[in-house]
């Protein structure tokens, strides 16, 4: 096996593993607060840590393993019942699973970590009470040894338990056929489980007809034989009750199971149809594929311009229609494989929700702050990549929200609001992008702050008189923080600069705006996708480029002499508003400007409000689809350029990032 | 005639490391199962020469594979490897009990299994 492979399969298997304990935890968190627990799922939990030590064992990664080793050690008690679910229980899992995602995560994987002070705090949550196992509890039951022989040490804590709850306990023999039998276990399975535990599975046969293969089952319960026997839809099973006498009334469950069977049954199996429907692919594997859809889209281009010869030379008739039917229907047909690609690696936003509660739950508890989140849209769906990137700045954004702009409860009580602050967050697809609000009903940020400070770092004239658009734009400042105490929670030497460069790698921009002592909105505008994006090709100064399509607010042509100058930079007059423009081979330092005048410029506007520029070119030369590669290490920093594509016939343009000229706006 | 080995294991990264150390050591065809279902599909399919199972799976554990393999006719001569990790001794030693030849602990070597291959099967 490849040494990389492995790597990447251990980091994808670590990853699912660590989402599943981060899931479990929720829900056994949120059952304890209503009843008990479903022990399936914290063997399940126990289970995500027990792998998780396993192959990181094997792969020599130290502190993942000593810290899932704790771990399941504390969950391995948790489930035999010798160890409490607690607040602090919860608060530990949560933080093991945080210092496991950081582990896992790219930018600290295989650096040391201090696991140290979590090892403390796993064992000292797992020193509960210790409980003297007794066996004797099994010989009230009719149970044949071989059974008991072969019940893991958590199977038969299991038993134990149920016994103790005073359930009933079955054994329900069943035969199958060997060819099909897991679908139809699998359905008895779902259906045992509306009545109570499945605590084995045992199959053997020695006793089965040829063919077939018999499963005793164990199951526990607080229902009769009869209400299963009447409540099961399967035929030719043999149930028997291993405990000898019975202990609940059998009136005193019917109504509320019977209620719960018919729906609980239908859940179950749709979610085990669910599961039997979904694959995993290493996203490279899609990148690939969409590659090569590129590279179709350019074939297609080339289809074309042959086609167009084809038309000049023989007139359009015979062969050129045919060719330009084809050509119309692979065009066709490209499109609805661009979009089928793009939207297998479309993931809905939810799962960087679930992710964004946890950490809001915690921070504003190291806070002691009390807040409610609320989202909206959560199936808003977004390229997987895109997603990832996400959860950083978001983060950063939630925190900041939480930290600086939600007031303390006693402030919040003074200002008439409800002690409890709210945070919520929108999320919403607007044409080709996706838009994400962030928004608290805290203190808001003060512009007059924002101004004095900006003034002590220099970065204003005492006497000017800033638009509301430039005071927000000072907040996305390198340095610029008007909360003078940096605290524990949000002040780790990252501002709101660094949100908004991690979000220009995914081409996307962040926008603020605030009422005072009301509320404070962050947005963020995302495109769906950066694999394949519809550009507008122009031409400036003889040097050609790629301008995304989504990005532009509209294109308009002008006469030389409309171009003025104010401060020493060149503007245009779009209707009433005065419009900054660039001039491409200037911002590039590319010395190819023409020394002859032009009499006609064409302009691409870009940006929008107070915030946007206009684009010089000699020349549109027309609309394609592009699939953006990026560039290589020795031109990765360039300002303004987002990446290279291929416009066919091997001519290769730079794609502009359009957020970079946005900037240069607010600054003329 | 190659020799078949069946693995049993739940995690695709253990099982790709358990299956990379046997085809690395010689030609063995190696069948692997994400469950013990797929197991007890796979079982009357081939004749297996040696079965590599962990303890701790979703639908049937490993130590009712093994009471299964063991009671039966056909398979109970098959070498039986038990896959555990530190901290389940008990789950261990009921697989031996039950007719397992031999286990691992992980994290284990390479080389530790294929000396068990070499030993059970050559």
């Amino acid at each position: 096996m490849e040494q990389n492979k492995a790597a990447k399969e251990f980091i994808a298997e670590s990853e699912e593993l660590i989402d599943k304990i981060f899931k479990d935890v929720n829900e056994i968190d949120s059952a304890r607060k209503t009843g008990k627990p479903d022990p399936d799922t914290i063997n399940d939990l126990f289970r995500a840590a027990h792998s998780l030590k396993g192959i990181s064992s094997m792969f020599g990664y130290k502190e993942i393993t000593e810290t899932s080793h704790k771990m399941e050690d504390l969950l391995d008690k948790v489930r035999l019942s010798k160890v409490a679910i607690t607040d602090s229980l919860i608060k530990t899992l949560y933080a093991a699973g945080d210092m496991l995602r950081t582990m896992i995560s790219s930018d600290t994987f295989g650096k040391g970590m201090d696991v140290g002070p979590l090892i403390k705090q796993l064992k000292d949550a797992e020193a509960g009470k210790q409980e003297e196992q007794k066996d004797a509890i099994f010989e009230g039951l009719t149970l044949n040894k071989d059974i008991l022989s072969v019940l893991t040490e958590y199977e038969e804590s299991r038993l134990r338990e149920n016994i103790k709850d005073q359930n009933n306990l079955f054994k329900i023999d069943v035969s199958f056929s060997l060819l099909s039998f897991d679908k139809e276990l699998a359905d008895l399975t779902a259906q045992l489980k509306n009545f109570g535990e499945i605590i084995t599975t045992l199959p053997s046969t020695t006793e089965a007809k040829e063919g077939e293969i018999k499963f005793d089952i164990l199951l526990g319960t607080k229902v009769h034989e009869d209400q299963l026997i009447t409540g099961l839809d399967f035929k030719n099973i043999k149930i028997q009750n291993i405990r000898r006498q019975s202990v609940v009334p059998a009136e005193e469950k019917k109504t509320a199971e019977g209620n719960n069977t018919a729906r609980g049954f239908m859940d179950e199996t749709s979610s085990i149809k669910g599961i039997a429907q979904t694959v995993r692919v290493d996203i490279s594997k899609l990148d690939y594929i969409m590659n090569i859809v590129g590279e179709l889209v350019l074939s297609k281009t080339n289809l074309i311009k042959i086609a167009e010869t084809v038309r000049q030379e023989t007139g359009f008739k015979g062969i050129a229609v045919e060719l330009s039917k084809t050509i119309k229907d692979l065009e066709r047909k490209i499109r609805d494989l661009q979009i089928g690609v793009i939207e297998i690696r479309m993931i809905p936003l939810s799962q960087l929700f679930d992710k964004l509660t946890r950490t809001a739950t915690r921070i504003a508890k190291e806070l002691g702050k009390e807040i409610e989140l609320e989202f909206y849209g959560a199936d808003t769906e977004l390229d997987k990549l895109i997603i990832e990137e996400l959860t950083d700045p978001m983060m950063h954004i939630i925190r900041n929200s939480i930290d600086h702009g939600i007031e303390p409860a006693d402030e919040r009580i003074i200002a008439g609001k409800p002690p409890k602050g709210k945070v919520t967050i929108r999320a919403y697809q607007k044409g080709n992008h996706v838009l994400i609000e962030v928004e608290d009903d805290g203190r808001g940020v003060s512009l007059a702050s924002v101004q004095k400070k900006a003034v002590e770092k220099g970065l204003l004239n005492k006497t000017a008189n800033p638009t509301r658009e430039e005071l927000f734009n000072m907040l996305f400042l390198p340095g610029f923080s008007t909360k003078s105490d940096v605290s524990e929670v949000s002040g780790r030497g990252v501002g709101l600069d660094v949100v908004k460069t991690n979000l220009r790698l995914i081409s996307g921009t962040i926008d603020i705006d605030t009422q005072e002592g009301k509320w404070t909105r962050f947005t963020l505008t995302l495109p769906v996708t950066l694999a394949i994006i519809q550009a507008l090709l122009i031409e400036s100064d003889g040097k050609r480029y790629a301008v995304p399509l989504n990005s532009i607010n509209e294109s308009l042509a002008i006469k030389a002499d409309e171009i003025r100058l104010i401060e020493n930079k060149e503007v245009i007059k779009l209707r009433e508003s005065v419009l900054p423009v660039i001039r491409l081979s200037r911002f590039f330092n590319f010395h190819t400007e023409k020394t002859g005048k032009a009499e006609n410029y064409y302009v691409v506007a870009v940006g929008s409000g107070e915030r946007w520029i206009g684009i010089l070119a000699d020349r549109f030369v027309g609309q394609q689809d592009v699939v953006i590669k990026p560039l290589g290490k020795l031109l990765k920093g360039v300002r303004g350029i987002s990446g290279a594509a291929d416009i066919g016939s091997g001519e290769i343009v730079l794609v502009l990032d359009v957020s970079v000229f946005i900037e240069e706006a607010v600054k003329v | 005639m190659s020799k078949n080995i069946l693995i049993v294991e739940d995690s695709p990264t253990m099982r790709a490391f358990i299956s990379s150390a046997i085809e690395s050591y010689g030609s063995y065809e190696v069948y692997e199962s994400a469950t013990g279902f797929e197991a007890l599909k796979l079982l009357p399919q081939i004749n297996f020469n040696m079965i590599v199972t962990d303890i701790n799976m979703p639908d049937i554990n490993g130590l009712e594979l093994i009471s299964f393999v063991r009671k039966n006719q056909q398979y109970k001569n098959i070498p039986l490897i038990i896959i555990s990790t530190e901290g389940t001794e008990l789950d261990r030693q009921k697989g031996m009990a039950l007719g397992a030849n031999e286990y691992l602990v992980k994290p284990f070597k390479p080389e530790e299994l294929q000396g068990l291959l070499k030993r059970y099967i050559g």
